[in-house]
């Protein structure tokens, strides 16, 4: 007989992992008299935020941490889902007509007989949007739009988007004088930049969407930015600088 | 003997993170009869109950029927045993349960369906019943295929028919043609009867939902398929669905303190089964840690094989790093959104009969994004249509309400 070193239950000598509790009982993956139900730490509080669940963008439901789907709504919480054809619930459909769709594939979306694509979800993986954490950054962070600098507020989160002199609006960061005219697809309020320990990006329903690294991101799901990297709004390019 | 079913069990990611509170994890349990059986077939005795009301001669529906049929005889071994009732105001028997070694002579017998009358289900279903029990036996498939294209009078007999058939083991198939038949009805016939009822939009479409009704009964190879998931200390089951064939939400049924046990019943040849479970995992260090262990007991009577065991451990790592727990099992999370546009899809028709066209309208196009991502497009326009509809402020269309029902349970494919 073999004794769990975490929980003392006598296994058969063949045992892999223990009856009880699952540990490991050697043979792979970890040291013989390591710890093997370590205390549990905290590694990633932005994909487990206070409250112990992910709040649902969506529909404000809350979700147990793991979820991949909002228990309420079902709208995907771990950026599973491709940019949607169909308007995201809570969006105004774009156009009334059901658009049949292409015979051609369209990238990351999947077309009927043909396997997904390994590496389920593509890329980078948006991150649901948590509460706010509420406390500025260190620094802020800087734009840059074809060789023209501006600096962003130092806040914990920053609308970008154009100034609207007609009913009063001036976003925190007004492209307007950067060619974010409606014509380059630019919305009042488009994007919003958050500082959560790590610079994100989260979209504001905008018309023409926005893009890291050229992935579409889902409405009011935030994707972490890294310096150095092009964040696109509308059809403006614009880099981003961390510090 | 064994290796007639493998079992797998897959989680959604092969890397957990490591967090300070539970998560969710999903286990998706396949169960599939493997080459050992590619040459058994299970010997049938089974019953078509077919409609020959007046309605079915729109359309040449009744020509279809009888093409439908007697291409389904020539599936037949000589050793099946099949009957034939035919009816409308009242049942007539076509063909007495008989051997199928004689086709032609089957065939024949098919030719005198001829549509006229009314539309009796309940008096059908004992007719065909009763030619079942003539040959009733333990190592045949028994079962009534039925088909109607219209409402039936007197719906309690059907109902007490069925659950007298459920009782006796023998399965019915209840298949509704077109749009104007009810759905409720055939729906509790087949759980009655401990089948399914189906949906058949288009008369051309009848053989081959006829020839996969054959082949599923002589697939059914594997019996009495019992799954029993143990779970490691501190792990608890939280939702069970069936995701193949058919998705059904197995609820809460089953789940004991440690244990979750599902009775499976048959496991059809290149269908198998498909399981998807929700656990709840506490807080856990880093490491590689075995949250379940799989059992699945089952026979193979034509093997002789009974209560053959096989079991399966599920083994996860429990990581910090990033990159690790970042990559996702694509098969599993292609199961995971599909339940969760049935669920969507469920919710939506039911707002809808509640007269919540709003609710039911989100929902609708929620389970639609859902399914186009997962390439069904057909069902995802069907339900775009239908949710169209309900904004503009009309009710379902009866064949769409049919299709999402009947097709939107049926997304997911193993092997």
């Amino acid at each position: 007989m073999k004794p769990c070193s975490s929980c003392g239950t006598q296994n058969e000598d063949s045992a892999m992992f223990c009856d009880n509790c699952g540990a490991n009982l050697g043979g792979g993956g970890m040291p013989v008299g390591a710890p093997v139900m370590p205390p549990a730490q905290p590694a990633y509080p932005s994909a487990a935020p206070a409250g112990g669940g992910v709040t649902c963008p969506s529909c404000g439901q809350s979700n147990m941490a793991g979820t991949m789907f909002c228990d309420n709504c079902g709208a995907a919480l771990s950026g599973v889902a491709p940019a949607p054809a169909y308007p995201q619930p809570g969006v105004p459909p774009a156009a009334p007509v059901y658009t049949p769709p292409p015979a051609q594939p369209i990238p990351g979306f999947q077309q009927p007989g043909v396997p997904p694509a390994p590496g389920f979800p593509p890329a980078a993986q948006p991150f649901p949007a948590g509460p706010a954490v509420g406390a500025p950054p260190p620094m802020p962070c800087r734009l840059m739009i074809g060789g023209q600098q501006i600096t962003v507020p130092q806040k914990s989160e920053a609308i970008v988007g154009r100034a609207d002199i007609a009913s009063g609006w001036n976003p925190d960061v007004d492209l307007t004088p950067f060619g974010g005219t409606p014509e380059a697809g630019v919305s009042r309020k488009h994007a919003k930049i958050v500082w959560q320990g790590v610079w994100m990006v989260e979209d504001l329903n905008s018309v023409n969407g926005t893009y890291v690294r050229g992935q579409r991101l889902i409405p009011a799901q935030r994707m972490p930015i890294n310096n150095g990297e092009t964040l696109q709004v509308g059809k403006l390019q614009i880099t981003f600088f961390a510090q | 003997m064994a290796g007639e079913v493998q079992l797998t069990c897959i989680t959604h990611r092969d890397n957990f993170p490591v967090l300070a509170q539970s998560q969710l994890a999903y286990v998706l349990v396949e169960l599939m009869p493997t080459q050992v059986m590619a040459n058994i077939q299970m010997p049938l005795n089974f019953c078509f109950v077919l409609d020959q009301s007046g309605s079915m001669g729109d359309d040449d529906k009744i020509g279809q029927l009888r093409e439908a049929v007697k291409f389904a005889i020539d599936l037949l071994q000589p050793n099946d045993i099949v009957s034939i009732v035919a009816f409308s105001g009242s049942p007539k028997t076509l063909v007495s349960g008989q051997n199928a070694h004689d086709k032609n002579h089957l065939k024949r017998a098919v030719d005198r369906l001829m549509a006229s009358g009314g539309t009796q289900l309940g008096p059908a279903i004992r007719a065909g019943l009763d030619e079942v029990r003539k040959n009733l036996a333990s190592n045949r498939i028994n079962q009534l295929v039925i088909l109607t294209d219209g409402q039936t009078e007197n719906e309690s007999a059907c109902l007490s028919e069925a659950e007298n058939a459920g009782r006796q083991g023998i399965k019915i198939t209840a298949l509704g043609l077109g749009v104007d038949w009810n759905e409720v009805l055939l729906v509790d016939v087949g759980n009655r009867g401990g089948g399914e009822a189906g949906f058949i939009s288009q008369p051309h479409e009848i053989g081959s939902y006829f020839q996969q009704v054959v082949q599923n009964m002589q697939g059914a190879v594997v019996r009495n398929t019992l799954l029993t998931l143990r779970l490691t200390a501190g792990i608890t089951p939280r939702k069970v669905w069936r995701v193949a064939p058919l998705i059904t939400d197995l609820g809460v049924r089953g789940l004991a303190d440690r244990d979750v046990q599902v009775q499976l019943g048959e496991l059809v040849k290149d269908q198998g089964q498909g399981i998807l479970v929700e656990l709840t995992v506490p807080a856990r260090g880093e490491g590689r840690f075995r949250i379940a262990q799989a059992e699945l007991s089952y026979d193979v009577p034509m093997l002789g094989v009974t209560g053959e065991r096989v079991l399966v451990d599920t083994i996860v790592n429990f990581a910090k790093n990033e990159p690790l727990t970042g990559s996702l099992n694509p098969r599993v999370m292609n199961i995971v959104e599909k339940v969760m546009a049935f669920k969507m899809q469920t919710r939506a028709l039911q707002e809808a009969q509640a007269g919540d066209k709003q609710n039911a309208t989100k929902l609708l196009r929620q389970a639609a994004t859902m399914l186009l991502n997962q390439g069904e497009s057909d069902l995802a326009r069907t339900m775009k249509l239908e949710a169209d509809r309900l904004e503009s402020g009309a009710g379902l269309s009866e064949e769409g309400k049919k299709t999402i029902q009947f097709k939107g349970g049926k997304t997911v494919k193993l092997g």
